[in-house]
């Protein structure tokens, strides 16, 4: 519901052809209220609820209007604003107004569609009609709320059960292209079928095969049979689907009842091949009895509701007479729609005057004024051939003259070849440079001399004319030269990139079955060879000139054959057409072995200019695309948009540039308006679109900056001699202006695909269209515009589906891509259920760590590499750990004369630190006892403090604060549990009272195990520091940690850490260091000694009831639970067995209770979508993923929002130039927090180390180069870990601080560069 | 079958609750039942008839009125 828009406002109104008496009528008008109940229904919302009830009546007076003074447009414009009108619900539902002229009166009735529907129109007209003229009628309605009572008593299950199985989500059925604009407007059209239509409809609806149970129905069925052909001719869909409303007025009693009695139901229908409109019909009759029989009230739901957005509404009651008095009504528009609804076409008689009125209301963002024409002239069309020859196949239909001039073309075909032209201009002028390459140079004249001796090499090795010659080479004049020796020879040249895997070239060479391979042995053989002259053999037409591979879907390249004819056709097309046949000097930049490649090479030498070559960077293919751009000789350039978008940050004024050629892929009109802004309107870009299949380039467009506003520039209209149609899948034309795939005839048509004629023949197919020509099936979709231009729509490919759902991934693409202004967006479905394994879970036979642990490996006893790694610094460990005495000591030696406690002891009520308390009491100290409530302590846990505080004779301190919520939000969505946010606000709050106290010393009742989650780490071990230093260490950490921003930061006051004095003031000392106890003597100590109870009211081991609602989130968002690991310490360190570590990490979690807690906190998690979704990847300006999701509803429909947002630097790139997908990160890998950074893979050594040295410490994939440590949910222990780590492969030292001075892996690798390079100095 | 039939027509789907029908009377046309109407009415004798009536014999010949109705019936029956 959109509550802010009139949607739902349903108003009519009747022009009386005479004054009415405004007396009576208001008395009517009065009357009619009485009667209804639906009249003075309100809405008032009681508990965040709306509650519907009945106002008692009271008289009001009808408003009066003179209109005697009014124009026309007046009236019009009083009543459009009065359509408009929004009704607070809970005072009044409708409003009305009488408008006095001199011979006319014009009631208006605008009521809102929650009390009413079109049949309570003609009962509220008729009502008052009664009332007008009869002053004693009276009325005797069946009220709404009886209808309720009866709905509520109604048995609907198997309707119910019928409309579930129909409610399967099927794919959108698209008319007319999205258009961003307007939300939930919409243009209504209104269309009276004319006489003879009406009455060829009658006659039609008495035919045996089409005549129903009555003629309304066999009316409405027709009616739902056109709709049905045009959809499925606009959007060549076969699986279709309209929703239409009927009111469930089943009872008797209920034909008089005014209110909302409509429900909308679907009709699915599937339309096959050699489908007539009769064998359709039949169909409509079938599925429109099943509609009647099962359309009962209730039986519908919003999720039915949302599976359709045609909308057919027939609806064949009228308002009959208002006796003598003439008048005609008319349904007014409200101007709005709902928003996913593309069209909803009623068909209605209300003045009965046996004409059929068409009122097509269609939602304005997928309907422009075309749109909106074609689609009436198609129904139009659909009612005339429907009923002059309802048995004719819809297939064959041909519904406009649009139609038939897309399938005619004319060809010219050229003559010649590409070699006559470079040999016209090598004679013309010999001294002309050809070629250059870095300081190199190579004219006309000596290139045709290499190429000659090429040609004279293989002839001399006995290489007959039309075989294949592989070229296996580096961009070079030597290339350039042995391509032309091969064509000199007649042979059919097979450029394969250096670059390319061995396998792939020996799969090439194999495939071509090659008569020779020329790699650059073969050059220098040839440079030292004496060859005598050679014959240039004579090329016809239909030789092959090329063979290129592409990627095919089976994982083996396609080798893609070209005939010399195609190839001219091509590039003569592009000479006269880009640069008028100027001479063109263009970069040879891009691979060999792609064929958009061609026109950079051929176009220079056929018309006199120079090709510079830029050869292969060491192994990478793209070369300083910079250079390039910026070469001031240039006048042509052809490359992708993915180079123009690597480039476009470093373009200089390029005065000699006149033509930009794009190709390759979908081309933004956003990165088009940059190059064009950049360079001027003296650069002409043209996008090119064109399947190697049908040499290089077919379909042509010149950007236009002011005309082309779709996001993506069309690739626009075929080149000469080439023809391209857009055809559904039964190979029928589409019409105008909606989607077909491309297919391509002409003379670029390739010969096919080399070794593989069952493919050639899937591909290239004949068509009775086109006698004598093969199509080529691209594969690719398209639609033409109202310019007459294609565009480019995506590829077959890119049609996946989600939960059933057909998504368009160009559509996301595109949809994005203008909200972001970004240049490159890659959308992509994905379903990577996360590790998340329970079940067949491997427990370390020591410590019971299990094997979901990440990156943990077992040895063949079943031990896991931490506790394998532990027996190396066991020993080292064993020192840090210390006596009871020298806690004692420690505690004496702080001890304050002047404070009224030695320390304070941080007691949960659990059992550590309940033992911590006691005997810390028995050693003699005066302690505080500090409780810490985070609002979800166990009562019993507090209960057990309070007791054991006032059995010990200790005080007890019971703290909390109202930040915990944002606290829990924060901690969950950086560490994935509660307990890090928890820990740290008892830390900052207790060492403000010990400051406020005086207390010298906080305890704390970690476990050993805990130590190893929260301050220790092998490293520290490992690397041999002493303990004097480890504990520095920590008080470093502790210092920074207190430092970070986070919830606690933004929540607690957080001033006294600023400086270093506080850590001085306040010790924390961990009392299981001082104290070796097993869990067996302190379970025995608390029980005998302390009367010590386990808190039963959480059901688990442990006393804060949030915790499961951590350990929860952290098993579905990580797949394992946050306690394997200290628990494992505990069990290593011997204050836990094993056995007992894993009955703790495995106990029940109850989700209810966990997402009761987690909406009490405010934290939104759906589990569901950790596993799939779609995923954009974009450039441009960054926005909020909240932000976008709510704007690409707007652009949307709701399966194809993706729910994961990955803003990236830059898109990598595949050798070709086009989106490398499988480099793109992991979208859970950016999701696990929400404030993961542009995307940017790390750029250099350092960077590739801190990263790889990061993601393991960190257990988190793929992080960005600048991407926060901190926001990654990087702590003071991890910082330990990664100092150590970068300390030991580096050989520096390394301050801790660094870390969280320059917490992104940009900034750190920066920092570490000045410490190197201090180092060496 | 026919007794319950017209009582379900009288109590469930009649344009008037107060409307007498006899076997002859044309449902369809004279405005009895109207089109979604009759399909509850095919729902209900599929139900109650325990048969299974396809589109193409929901024509206006086999219910055009009791009679009609019960016709069809028997030759569903046989």
């Amino acid at each position: 519901m959109q509550p802010d828009l009139p949607i739902y406002n349903v108003a009519f109104k009747f022009a009386f052809h005479q004054q009415l008496d405004a007396t009576h009528f208001n008395v009517a008008f009065n009357k009619l209220l009485q009667a209804h109940q639906s009249l003075r229904t309100v809405f008032v919302e009681q508990q965040e609820k709306p509650v519907q009830y009945v106002k008692d009546y009271q008289p009001e007076t009808l408003e009066v209007i003179d209109i005697e003074k009014f124009s026309e447009a007046e009236i019009q414009h009083l009543l459009e604003n009065r359509i408009q009108q929004k009704f607070d619900l809970g005072k009044k539902c409708f409003d009305s107004v009488l408008l006095q002229g001199k011979d006319e009166s014009i009631w208006f009735f605008n009521i809102h569609h929650i009390i009413t529907d079109a049949w309570s129109f003609t009962l509220y007209f008729n009502d008052l009609k009664s009332f007008y003229f009869d002053k004693k009628a009276v009325n005797k309605t069946v009220q709404f709320e009886d209808y309720i009572t009866f709905e509520n008593k109604l048995d609907n299950e198997k309707s119910v059960k019928h409309w579930e199985k129909k409610s399967e989500p099927s794919k959108k059925i698209e008319l007319f292209p999205l258009q961003p604009g307007k939300v939930s407007t919409c243009t209504r059209e209104h269309i009276d079928l004319g006489e003879s239509l009406t009455k060829r409809l009658s006659t039609l609806a008495e035919h045996q095969d089409f005549k129903s149970l009555t003629k309304e129905l066999t009316l409405y069925q027709l009616f739902m049979t056109a709709l049905f052909s045009v959809v499925y001719k606009i959007s060549s869909n076969s699986e279709l689907r309209i929703g239409t409303p009927l009111h469930s007025r089943v009872k008797p009693e209920f034909k008089k009842t005014t209110g909302l009695f409509l429900d909308f139901f679907p009709v699915n229908i599937n339309v096959e091949k050699k489908e007539s409109f009769q064998t359709l019909h039949k169909k409509v009759q079938g599925k429109v009895f099943d509609l009647l029989k099962y359309a009962k009230p209730g039986a519908t739901n919003a999720k039915i509701r949302s599976g359709f957005d045609i909308v057919l509404n027939y609806a064949n009651q009228s308002f009959g007479t208002f006796n003598d008095i003439e008048f005609h009504s008319k349904w007014l528009s409200n101007g709005y729609i709902d928003q996913t609804d593309q069209v909803r076409v009623q068909i209605h008689d209300f003045d009965g005057t046996g004409k059929f009125h068409l009122c097509i209301d269609f939602n304005d963002q997928y309907f422009s004024t075309k749109n909106r024409n074609d689609f009436i002239t198609y129904l139009n069309a659909i009612l005339d051939e429907l009923t002059l020859d309802p048995l004719q196949d819809l297939n064959e239909l041909r519904l406009t003259q649009n139609t038939e001039n897309l399938l005619s073309y004319s060809f010219n075909p050229i003559e010649g070849n590409v070699l006559d032209d470079f040999l016209h201009q090598s004679d013309t002028h010999p001294d002309r440079i050809a070629l250059q390459q870095g300081g190199l140079q190579c004219s006309y004249k000596e290139l045709f001399q290499k190429a000659s001796r090429v040609a004279a090499y293989l002839q001399s090795i006995g290489v007959k004319p039309k075989e294949k010659i592989v070229l296996h080479l580096p961009r070079s004049i030597d290339y350039v030269a042995a391509l032309f020796g091969v064509l000199f020879n007649n042979n059919c040249a097979v450029p394969i990139p250096i670059s390319s895997p061995v396998k792939r070239v020996e799969y090439i060479k194999d495939n071509t079955n090659a008569a020779f391979s020329i790699d650059s042995g073969t050059i220098q053989d040839i440079r030292g060879q004496n060859l005598s002259g050679f014959n240039l053999q004579q090329i016809s037409s239909n030789d092959s000139m090329y063979v290129i591979y592409t990627s095919g879907s089976t994982g083996k390249p396609k080798g893609v054959e070209i005939s010399h004819h195609s190839f001219a056709n091509y590039i003569f097309w592009a000479n006269d057409d880009y640069l008028n046949k100027q001479p063109v000097n263009s970069p040879l930049f891009t691979s060999i072995g792609f064929d958009l490649t061609l026109t950079s090479l051929f176009l220079p030498l056929i018309s006199g200019g120079t090709c510079t070559i830029y050869p292969e960077k060491e192994k990478e293919d793209i070369v300083d695309l910079k250079t390039v751009f910026n070469n001031q000789n240039l006048n042509l350039i052809k490359a992708t948009p993915t180079h123009l978008q690597l480039v476009k940050n470093s373009l200089l004024p390029n005065s000699s540039l006149k033509v930009l050629i794009v190709g390759g892929e979908p081309f933004s009109a956003v990165l088009a308006t940059e190059f064009q802004e950049h360079y001027g309107q003296d650069l002409d870009i043209y996008n090119e679109y064109g399947p190697t299949e049908a040499t290089v380039g077919c379909i042509i467009h010149q950007f236009n900056k002011a005309r082309d506003v779709s996001s993506e520039v069309p690739i626009g209209k075929p080149i000469s001699n080439m023809h391209a149609v857009l055809l559904n899948t039964e190979l029928q034309p589409v019409l105008p202006n909606t989607i077909g795939e491309i297919y391509l005839l002409g003379d670029g048509v390739a010969k096919g695909y080399l070794e593989n004629d069952l493919l050639t023949r899937e591909k290239f197919i004949s068509h009775e269209e086109f006698p004598n020509q093969r199509l080529y099936k691209t594969g690719d979709f398209a639609r033409i515009n109202e310019q007459g231009n294609f565009e480019f729509l995506g590829r077959k490919d890119d049609q996946v589906k989600l939960n059933g759902y057909r998504i368009e991934l160009g559509e996301i693409e595109a949809a994005v891509a203008k909200l972001t202004e970004s240049n490159q967006t890659v959308a992509m479905v994905w379903d990577n259920e996360i590790r998340n394994r329970t079940d067949n879970l491997f427990y370390c036979t020591s410590c019971g760590l299990p094997s979901n642990y990440p990156s943990i490996t077992y040895n063949e006893d079943g031990v896991c590499s931490l506790c394998q790694n532990f027996d190396d610094y066991q020993a080292q460990v064993a020192h840090y750990f210390r006596s009871q005495n020298d806690l004692k000591e420690l505690i004496e030696g702080r001890k304050r004369s002047n404070s009224e406690y030695d320390c304070m002891m941080l007691l949960s009520g659990g059992k550590d630190s309940t033992y911590a308390l006691a005997k810390l009491k028995e050693l003699g100290f005066r302690v505080l006892a500090y409780n810490f409530d985070n609002g979800f302590i166990s009562e019993e846990a507090l209960d057990n403090a309070r007791k054991i505080c006032n059995d010990l004779n200790v005080d007890l301190l019971i703290d909390s604060t109202d930040a915990m919520n944002e606290i829990f939000v924060d901690s969950l969505q950086r560490h994935s549990n509660v307990c890090n946010g928890c820990f740290k606000a008892i830390y900052t709050l207790s060492t403000h009272v010990a400051l406020k106290k005086n207390i010298p010393v906080i305890v704390t009742g970690l476990s050993r195990g805990q130590f190893f989650e929260t301050r220790l780490s092998e490293e520290l071990f490992k690397s041999n520091t002493s303990v004097e230093n480890i504990d520095e260490i920590i008080l470093e950490a502790r210092k920074e940690y207190h430092r970070i921003n986070d919830a606690v930061s933004e929540h607690l006051d957080v001033s006294i850490f600023e400086t270093d004095e506080v850590f001085e003031q306040v010790e924390f000392v961990d009392f299981y260091r001082f104290c070796d106890s097993s869990l067996a003597e302190m379970y025995k100590y608390l029980d005998q000694t302390l009367g010590w109870k386990r808190p039963t009211d959480t059901g688990r081991s442990t006393n804060c009831l949030i915790n499961q609602l951590g350990i929860y989130v952290h098993k579905k968002k990580e797949g394992y639970s946050n306690y394997a690991f200290p628990y494992s310490w505990d069990v290593r360190i011997g204050h836990k067995t094993r056995k007992e570590s894993i009955e703790e990490i495995n106990e029940e979690i109850d989700e209810e209770e966990v997402y009761k807690m987690m909406d009490e906190i405010g934290y939104n998690f759906d589990p569901s979508l950790l596993s799939k979704g779609i995923v954009v990847y974009y450039t441009g300006n960054r926005i909020d993923d909240e932000k976008i999701q709510n704007e690409l509803a707007r652009l949307l429909p709701a399966y194809m929002i993706p729910n994961r947002f990955i803003h990236m630097e830059e898109i990598p790139v595949t050798q070709n130039g086009k989106a490398d997908k499988a480099k793109l990160p992991d979208p859970n890998s950016q999701f696990y927090n929400n404030n993961r950074n542009t995307y940017q893979a790390p750029r250099n050594d350092i960077e590739v180390l801190i990263s790889q040295i990061w993601q393991d410490v960190l257990q988190i994939k793929e992080i960005g180069v600048f991407d926060s440590f901190l926001a990654l949910g990087g702590n003071s222990l991890a910082a330990i870990r990664i100092t150590s780590r970068m300390e030991e492969q580096l050989g520096l030292e390394i301050p801790l601080r660094e870390l969280f001075e320059h917490p992104t892996i940009a900034g750190y690798s920066d920092s570490i560069a000045i410490i190197l390079q201090s180092n060496l100095d | 079958m026919i007794q319950r039939i017209k009582a379900y027509i009288l109590s469930d789907i009649a344009s008037d609750a107060d409307l007498s029908i006899s076997n002859d009377d044309d449902l369809l046309g004279s405005g009895i039942v109207d089109s979604m109407g009759i399909m509850k009415l095919v729902a209900f004798i599929e139900d109650e008839a325990d048969v299974k009536i396809p589109p193409g014999e929901i024509v206006i010949e086999n219910f055009i009125n009791l009679n009609a109705i019960e016709q069809y019936l028997k030759t569903k029956q046989d």
